[in-house]
């Protein structure tokens, strides 16, 4: 038996598989050359910058559709705990301390009762995640009585604002270390492993002693902190609060996830994919905007990326399948070499 | 066309697939109303001949004679024109469907659905076999047995010539065998021809008129039934003389080791008995009577509603696989592809997630120590895998089976409960299952085995406990063993299955 069959380099499967860190460089590539002021440090850092909420959110979301699930509230739980953030600090006068600490409680408290809901009702992740998403949306509004909140204190935009040394944004450290702590619990720990069996194959992992129902309320209270920490960044980017505040970040988030080849039927996939899918996503809507596009041109363009991406990931599928399908005279001698 | 005529001849045929030839340069013929069956080891080829004559791969080489045309490779409509019907392992129904619904699809009449109609060619198929189904009754309410009567009357609305059966028998009860060999029977009356590929060799001799053997993607021969003895079978079959039976052991099981008071729940009742020390405790019964029900219960996996379980003399409360795990008990489930694999991971990853915890330093996974195991367990369980890495879904029946028991033995149980161990596997994997599951005991283990095999129910159990209708039904001793002692205890005395008179 060739036990140790020596790993060679195939370039042609490495491309395959860094698919999508290929497909950003060539992307920004091509803007560099089409679209003005693209290609400056500046302009660079901006695009990372707008990434990083979205890329903290992600983790969790990564971790919600690795283990099969799905969590449609994640936009209005971003609106709701700012709104509520507004609401302490400014109308009822409590410290920033205190709302920020209540901004991530919220966070998980919220990805719980997703996971409890879900668990105890045995219901569908989608729909429990599209109820509780309304919920969250019609209570920002009549919170915030569709006010827009500024003038917010410093030590709730910190986190978007600072610099470390005067160069490195607090926020991209935040970032990093995210994604660093995610790939290793994801990759390295039995937590992980976990998540995987949990979306792989749920009875089995039932099998294997593992408590699903608790699994779950746990990776959605996990989420919810991610979603708490991204929303702090999120408020420090814009300087304001708003009812409608990270709306649509889910979809940013999966549309992310499954570019980078975390599929929505659980089990497959690395966080690394949700951090490029992001970048790509933003880098797209950079370059686009820095053309001149409008705002739906781009709907366009991304929706078209989305289906060709998942259209080519097919297709490379069946390719490689084909590949393995020569003639038959071809076939014969490989079978007669192999002999 | 008479009977006895050639109705489909097929001549080397080739196909060959990346590194292997799945089928090499085969002949093959079937005569008209006649009941064939193939046999061979799992990778033989046969599975791959089925596909050829129902047009879904092309051979490389060879021709297929049917009705006097010759053809260079099928496609799937030419077959259904010919009368080829397949019924292959995984059913092909729609779930949500009606039974009358899945056998009229496709057969559109007019352009609206006549569900008096279709319900009426349903239940005349079914009365025609004396079968008691409910035309209008959803698919996914009937059981497995069922289905497949329903995939059978499928193929007859379709006026089938052939209709090839891939292992029809592995899912059910030696009842319901009974009850398939009779509308196959009856089918060979009407003039049909059937393909029949079977593991299952009592069964083969008992129904086949002539049978084919294949090896390694080669045809070796075909024979008449009553020219050929059951052990030449198996020596055409491996290509070498092998003991078939059971393997031998010297069994001295010691002290109890399990005790079961009582058991009630997971809809089953009243469950008393006793495993001991180094013991393979059998475990029969139809399909449904309640015996994964009650191995969900020991292993936790079901919410016990009444009744003690005592391990070495102590009661213990299991309540969820993580105690059961922790009290050392393993269990193997009966659906591996559903319940004991994941399927998209690496074999290192299989066989390690029973056991993470102790290949972990804290939370980190111990790679290292995660790969020694599977090394070991490939090399004692010989698990034929180019690499550890690779998935789980690439790989033989048996092997993963083989994956699936190592994943449990990994995490070091005392009590393995095996739940139906060699499903749908060829020979050669089942013999080497047999021969670990001796060495187990042989280590002083204790395996519950639930087995709807009866040859290996008899062959391989030192004591052999029924149950029937979800409830104890009695024990045999090693001298009362026969299968006409398992079958009146598991019928419970009642002679028609339940399935059968049940309307569902």
């Amino acid at each position: 038996m060739e036990t140790n069959m020596k790993k060679t380099f195939h370039p042609g499967e490495f491309i395959r598989n860094q698919l999508m860190l290929f497909v950003l460089i060539l992307v920004i590539i091509v803007f560099s050359f089409i679209a003005n002021n693209f290609f400056t440090t500046g302009n660079l850092l901006n695009v990372l910058m707008q990434s990083t909420y979205a890329i903290i959110i992600g983790m969790g979301v990564s971790m919600i559709m690795i283990s099969g699930a799905i969590d449609l509230s994640i936009g209005y739980q971003v609106s709701f705990m700012s709104v509520v953030y507004a609401v302490l600090v400014q109308d009822l006068g409590q410290s920033s301390f205190l709302g920020i600490l209540v901004i991530i409680l919220l966070g998980m408290l919220m990805g719980f009762l997703n996971g409890f809901l879900m668990v105890r009702f045995n219901v569908n992740a989608l729909i429990i995640t599209l109820g509780t998403s309304y919920a969250y949306q019609g209570l920002s509004f009549i919170l915030s009585k569709s006010r827009t909140f500024i003038n917010l204190p410093a030590s709730v935009t910190f986190l978007g604002k600072t610099y470390i040394a005067g160069v490195v944004p607090l926020a991209i450290v935040i970032m990093v270390i995210a994604v660093i702590v995610m790939a290793f619990v994801m990759n390295r720990t039995y937590f992980g492993r976990y998540i995987y069996g949990v979306g792989g194959n749920e009875e089995a992992i039932k099998l294997a002693g593992v408590n699903v129902e608790r699994m779950r309320l746990l990776i959605y209270t996990i989420s919810g902190l991610f979603v708490g920490l991204g929303c702090l960044v999120l408020i420090g980017r814009t300087g304001s609060i708003y009812a409608g505040m990270g709306s649509g970040l889910e979809f940013t988030c999966m549309t992310a996830g499954i570019l980078g080849g975390i599929s929505f039927r659980g089990g497959e996939g690395k966080v690394t994919g949700m951090v490029l899918g992001i970048l790509l996503l933003q880098v797209l809507s950079n370059g686009m905007q820095l053309m001149g596009m409008g705002t739906y041109p781009q709907y366009v363009v991304k929706g078209i990326v989305l289906v060709a991406a998942v259209a080519f990931d097919s297709m490379q599928k069946k390719a490689k399948l084909k590949a393995e399908k020569l003639t038959p005279s071809q076939r014969l001698a490989q079978a007669e070499k192999q002999k | 066309m008479a009977r006895g005529d050639t109705l489909v001849k097929l001549s080397r045929i080739t196909k060959v697939y990346p590194g292997v030839r799945a089928l090499d340069q085969v002949d093959f013929e079937l005569k008209e109303a006649e009941i064939h069956a193939i046999v061979g080891e799992n990778g033989a080829g046969k599975s791959t001949l089925i596909k050829v004559l129902a047009g879904v791969i092309r051979p490389e080489e060879g021709s297929i004679e049917i009705d006097g045309e010759t053809y260079g490779y099928m496609t799937p409509k030419l077959s259904r024109e010919k009368g080829i019907e397949v019924i292959y392992q995984e059913y092909n129904l729609v779930p949500t469907l009606s039974a009358a619904e899945n056998i009229c699809l496709g057969d559109q009449h007019g352009r609206l659905v006549n569900y008096k109609a279709m319900e009426k060619t349903a239940g005349d198929i079914f009365r025609q076999f004396n079968i008691e189904i409910d035309p209008s009754t959803v698919v996914y309410k009937l059981s497995s047995a069922q289905m497949q009567i329903v995939e059978i009357a499928k193929a007859i609305s379709k006026n089938v010539r052939v209709l090839i059966m891939d292992e029809p028998t592995a899912p059910l009860t030696i009842r319901e065998v009974d009850i398939l060999m009779e509308i196959i029977n009856r089918l060979k009356e009407q003039g049909v021809s059937i393909l029949y590929i079977s593991h299952r060799l009592d069964e083969i001799f008992a129904i086949a008129d002539r049978v084919t053997i294949m090896r390694d993607g080669q045809y070796i021969e075909t024979r008449e039934i009553q020219d050929v003895t059951r052990k030449e079978l198996i020596s055409l079959m491996v290509g070498r003389e092998i003991n078939e039976g059971h393997p031998q052991r010297e069994t001295r099981p010691g002290e109890e080791i399990l005790r079961v008071e009582d058991l009630c729940g997971n809809g089953d009742e009243h469950i008393s008995f006793s495993l001991y020390k180094g013991e393979i405790l059998g475990v029969g019964g139809l399909v449904g009577c309640g015996r994964t029900e009650m191995a969900m219960m020991l292993y936790g996996a079901a919410r016990i509603d009444s009744g003690r379980i005592f391990l070495n003399g102590q009661e213990v409360h299991i309540k969820s696989p993580k105690d059961a795990i922790a009290h050392g008990i393993g269990l193997i489930p009966e659906d591996r592809k559903r319940q004991g694999c994941f399927l998209e991971m690496s074999i290192n990853w299989n066989v390690s997630i029973n056991n993470i915890k102790n290949i972990s330093r804290g939370t980190v996974v111990d790679r290292k120590k995660e790969k020694e195991a599977a090394t070991y367990y490939r090399n004692a369980m010989n698990i034929k895998t180019p690499s550890l890495e690779q998935k789980v879904k690439n790989l033989s029946g048996g092997n993963q089976q083989k994956v699936v028991i190592a994943k449990t033995l990994a995490a070091d149980s005392d009590i393995i409960i095996f739940d139906e161990p060699t499903r749908g596997i060829d020979v050669n994997a089942k013999h080497e299952i047999y021969l670990l599951m001796n060495e187990l005991v042989a280590q002083g283990k204790s395996i519950l085995m639930i087995s709807s095999d009866m040859e290996e129910l008899l062959g391989m159990s030192d004591r052999i406990i029924v149950l029937s209708e979800n409830t104890f039904a009695g024990e045999l001793k090693k001298e009362e063993f026969s299968q006409q002692n398992v079958l009146e205890l598991a019928s419970g005395g009642t002679d028609k299955p339940e399935w059968m008179t049940r309307r569902a």
